[in-house]
């Protein structure tokens, strides 16, 4: 009994000794060097690189003497099809997210929890297993085609199937941002303006949008970057062209360095300056607003036109998201003992169980990286990332210096993941530092980068949020700085740690263009299902999707369960 | 069981915001303090200086002569209870009265009876498997106190701790509190907007006005001798008149009050007021005699005429409102068993000389002076 107290009592002092300040001022610079070298390092080499060689790089791309300037040629291309796609992407994302968002946010009806539930739904899909999905829905004769009685898919791949893949993927992220931004607008600032004789689109128009104004012009960023930097669905839709993203994968692929560098480079400044000149731009500038139709809006206002108006945005979104999003599993059902040409010998169970291939077995692989690679993003990531999030909130002495970090930590948000798989590799592997070479260790450490701030924004919402008071009664009643932290702060904000820890899982899980620059003769589930379908295996490929829509989807409804808890 | 001095502390917050300004007093062993003012007046600030949650910028808070800026909250051997409560909510009511006795690192077998003697001292033991979210606002704060007392503190610390409780049950908290700190011997600092409460509970009141302590002295002082025009506001209800003194007898001095027409005051003499000072006169509302208006009256000293403009009935107390001659509206506090008048009735208004406090002009104006915010 002695004894156990005596540990105990020792524990304490051990505690109380790293609680002090300089013990904890050395831990955290510690934390933002991690920071600094894991996530910001790698880009700023690659920035280094190009201005050492810039001489070297520029003559391949814009002088080489057989080439002449074609390299360019195609990079603007694959540049402005990208920016072209996102910022359609961006408009359609925001034109039918608002009017779901705001009934979502604003109405209670029966099975809106099941609506709300089937919204997030493709936040489940892997880009890459969405992409395959909608490929078969819009692409194939085994997709809508098969409704309506045509020989071949809608559209073939090109950017028209690119336009489709972004929107299914990222209308959920879209959607839920919204409707938080809306539900933050004081319900009884709308009811004002309605009893003040307003109809509900002029409220609409000149309350609630102005005043959430920031918000939806985060959505619109999140919506553009989401579809500039995507790889893995655009591998599988994109067919004779090229995605920025995706042509940095191509230049890799051909180990021609310099030319990716180059187009990350570019990719990561115009990112960059875009979105500080939009957030820049989005503060001063207000939305028009000032005029006001009351005839007309009231008449579109009526119960019967906002009723079709919903109902048309319903039937839209299962067309372009919902259905497209999941159609694999339908296929995977159709093909499973089946297959496409109408024998055995193509049915998904056939070909994954088995085949002489043994895809079972390589998948299983597979997964087994996927997981331990996610694992380890996670644990490295939250463990670099609760101190981080608790300096920006809580450690007043760092001043400056949290600005600088607060806006340090989104970057790796606007770059596209490929670019930044490819900083990565520059920096740690056999052209760099030399420390690392392309396998799964390669793969955490691409992880880590992009990840970073799915795991460090939460969290510092979930610690704004924490009352301090329980902090400060902690240690009133005698406990040392790290003891109140491990006693009281972490187990109060156990379910955000948990709710974190899940969603840069999934991110990791589901993650393609960074993976398959570094990743060497590794192989992750998203990456072996590019590879299938590239493969023409697509039975297989259904399944691996299916796969790995069914663990996304188990994960994404324990983070529901964690974020909203049932009790009172 | 230490003495606590305050000496020349302010905390300074960064564009030249004095959250406090300059204190000094003097904390004695044993004695039950409160803080009252206006919020804002930084009133919580000097009880987290105390706590050492936040650090003086200027001066030196002194235990028994040692000065502690340097000691971190957890080795100041403090109670903090707080007016949200901020009960551990992933504890049980056990394990909150045990947290400070286990970061102490005390043995197990201590930890379980210091809990349990908390427990009952408070008389929560029936419910130590509670969790905090099944307790009402009462039992939640007897936990907050279970659990500082638990640590061993000397010295309680209470920000508003019935800021938050139901308006009946605070009186029976009162009791509890003050038996628990009398009982324990035990120093407390409690900060309240509530001077009732204050005034109930505590062996010397500290007044505090924009970061400075205006007055520190006991609950009756206040009500007869308020050293300064914002104490005397700020604890009671007072009518003040301006004025200028004009006579300056052996026992008494002759003030002129301002108005339309000139009135004279006389009271006893006080040292640091001399003739031809500007002064505030104040007297506390419950003070005033008022009566019906005598036919063929003649002007009596400290005597006023003014009508009637409302006699209204506040429950226990009854409050006129007189339109005095010379100009002024007087509010007076009377019990409801007297005499009710009609409105527009003539009354006079005698004001009790042992009732009339007489303060020096404030530099700012009498408006400005008495400002709560």
């Amino acid at each position: 009994m002695s004894s156990l107290d005596d540990i105990r009592k020792r524990y304490l002092n051990f505690e109380r000794i790293l609680s002090q300040r300089p013990i904890r001022i050395l831990f955290e610079i510690l934390v933002i060097f991690a920071f600094f070298s894991f996530v910001l390092l790698p880009p700023l080499n690659l920035l280094k690189n190009i201005i050492t060689d810039w001489n070297s790089i520029t003559e391949l791309i814009f002088r080489d003497p057989i080439l002449k300037n074609t390299v360019w040629l195609s990079m603007f291309r694959s540049i402005a099809l990208s920016f072209r796609i996102a910022f359609i992407v961006m408009i359609i994302d925001i034109m039918l997210g608002i009017p779901i968002a705001h009934v979502l946010a604003r109405y209670d009806f029966k099975g809106k929890t099941i609506i709300d539930t089937i919204i997030d739904l493709p936040l489940a899909v892997p880009t890459s297993a969405l992409g395959f999905s909608v490929l078969l829905f819009w692409g194939s004769a085994d997709g809508l085609s098969k409704f309506i009685l045509a020989e071949e898919g809608i559209f073939s791949q090109g950017p028209m199937l690119l336009l489709l893949g972004h929107v299914a993927f990222s209308f959920s992220y879209v959607v839920r941002n919204l409707k938080g931004v809306i539900e933050e607008v004081d319900v009884e600032i709308e009811n004002a303006a309605r009893t003040l004789g307003a109809p509900p689109i002029s409220v609409f128009r000149t309350i609630t949008a102005p005043m959430a104004k920031e918000g939806i012009i985060a959505g619109a960023i999140l919506a553009f970057t989401r579809s500039l930097g995507e790889t893995g669905a655009s591998l599988l839709l994109a067919g004779v062209y090229e995605t920025a993203p995706i042509q940095i994968v191509t230049f890799m692929n051909g180990y021609r360095i310099p030319q990716a560098a180059f187009l990350s480079v570019i990719l990561i400044i115009i990112s960059i300056t875009l979105l500080g000149g939009v957030r820049q731009y989005a503060r001063k500038v207000g939305l028009p607003q000032p005029k006001i139709y009351p005839e007309f809006e009231r008449k579109i206002s009526a119960k019967k036109i906002a009723k079709t108006r919903n109902g048309i945005v319903s039937f839209i979104f299962l067309l372009l998201v919902l259905i497209p999003a999941l159609f694999v599993i339908f296929y995977l059902i159709d093909v499973w003992s089946i297959g496409p040409s109408g024998t055995e010998e193509d049915s998904a169970f056939f070909e994954v169980f088995l085949d002489s291939d043994n895809k079972w077995e390589s998948m299983q692989v597979a997964l087994i990286t996927s997981v331990e690679v996610a694992l380890i993003v996670t644990i490295i990531n939250l463990s670099l990332g609760i101190p981080m999030a608790y300096l920006l909130v809580r450690r007043p002495y760092w001043g400056k210096w949290k600005v600088v970090l607060d806006m340090a930590i989104d970057i790796p948000l606007v770059i596209p993941s490929s670019a930044l798989g490819f900083a990565v590799y520059l920096l740690w592997g056999n052209l760099g530092l030399k420390l690392i070479s392309p396998g799964i260790w390669l793969i955490v450490l691409a992880h880590l980068t992009f990840t970073y701030p799915f795991s460090v924004r939460p969290m510092i919402n979930y610690i704004e949020n924490f009352d301090y008071s329980y902090y400060e009664a902690g240690r009133t009643l005698g406990a040392s700085d790290l003891t109140t932290f491990r006693r009281v702060v972490f187990p109060m904000l156990k379910r955000g740690i948990l709710s974190s820890a899940i969603l840069t899982f999934t991110r990791s899980m589901a993650e393609t263009g960074a993976t398959l620059i570094v990743m060497g003769n590794a192989r992750t589930v998203p990456v072996f299902i590019v590879d299938l379908v590239e493969s023409e295996s697509l039975s297989s490929a259904a399944f691996a999707a299916v796969l790995l829509i069914f663990i996304s989807f188990i994960l994404l409804l324990v983070v529901r369960l964690v974020d909203n808890p049932t009790e009172d | 069981m230490p003495e606590i001095k305050f000496q020349r502390v302010s905390k300074i917050y960064k564009p030249n915001i004095k959250a406090v300004d300059d204190l000094n007093f003097t904390i004695y062993d044993g004695e039950y303090i409160s803080l009252l003012g206006p919020s804002g007046c930084g009133k919580t600030t000097t009880l987290r200086l105390l706590s050492g949650l936040i650090k003086p910028t200027i001066g030196s808070i002194l235990w028994d002569g040692v000065p502690v800026e340097n000691i971190d909250p957890d080795q100041r051997d403090i109670g903090y209870v707080f007016q949200q409560f901020a009960i551990f909510p992933h504890l049980n009511v056990y394990e909150n009265v045990a947290f400070g006795p286990r970061v102490k690192g005390m043995k197990q077998v201590d930890i379980e009876d210091i809990t349990e003697a908390h427990l009952k001292l408070v008389g929560l033991q029936e419910k130590s498997y509670y969790f905090p979210k099944s307790l009402d606002a009462a039992d939640l704060q007897r936990t907050g106190i279970a659990r500082v007392l638990a640590t061993g503190a000397k010295t309680l610390l209470l920000d508003e701790p019935m800021g938050a409780l139901d308006f009946k049950i605070r009186e029976k908290f009162q009791d509890e509190l003050l038996r628990i700190v009398k009982e324990l011997k035990l120093t407390a600092i409690h900060v309240t907007h509530d001077q009732s409460e204050g005034m109930a509970i505590s062996d010397r009141i500290g007044v505090m006005k924009k970061g400075k302590m205006i007055q520190i002295s006991s609950p009756l002082d206040y009500l007869y001798s308020p050293k300064q025009i914002f104490s005397a506001h700020f604890i009671g209800e007072s009518d003040f008149f301006e004025g200028v003194v004009v006579k300056y007898l052996s026992k008494t001095i002759e003030i002129e009050l301002l108005g339309d027409e000139t009135l004279s005051i006389l009271t006893k003499t006080n040292p640091s007021i001399l003739p031809g000072d500007r002064v505030v006169v104040g007297v506390r509302r419950e003070f005033f005699k008022i009566e019906p208006l005598p036919e063929n009256y003649n002007l009596e000293v400290n005597c006023f005429v003014g009508k009637v403009i409302s006699d209204r009935f506040l429950g226990e107390k009854r409050r006129t409102k007189v339109n005095l001659e010379f100009g002024r509206t007087l509010e007076i506090k009377r019990n409801s068993n007297e005499l009710v008048f009609k409105e527009g009735s003539s009354v006079l208004v005698r004001i009790p000389e042992q009732a009339i406090r007489v303060f020096k002009s404030p530099e700012i104006s009498l408006i400005d002076e008495l400002e709560v915010t």
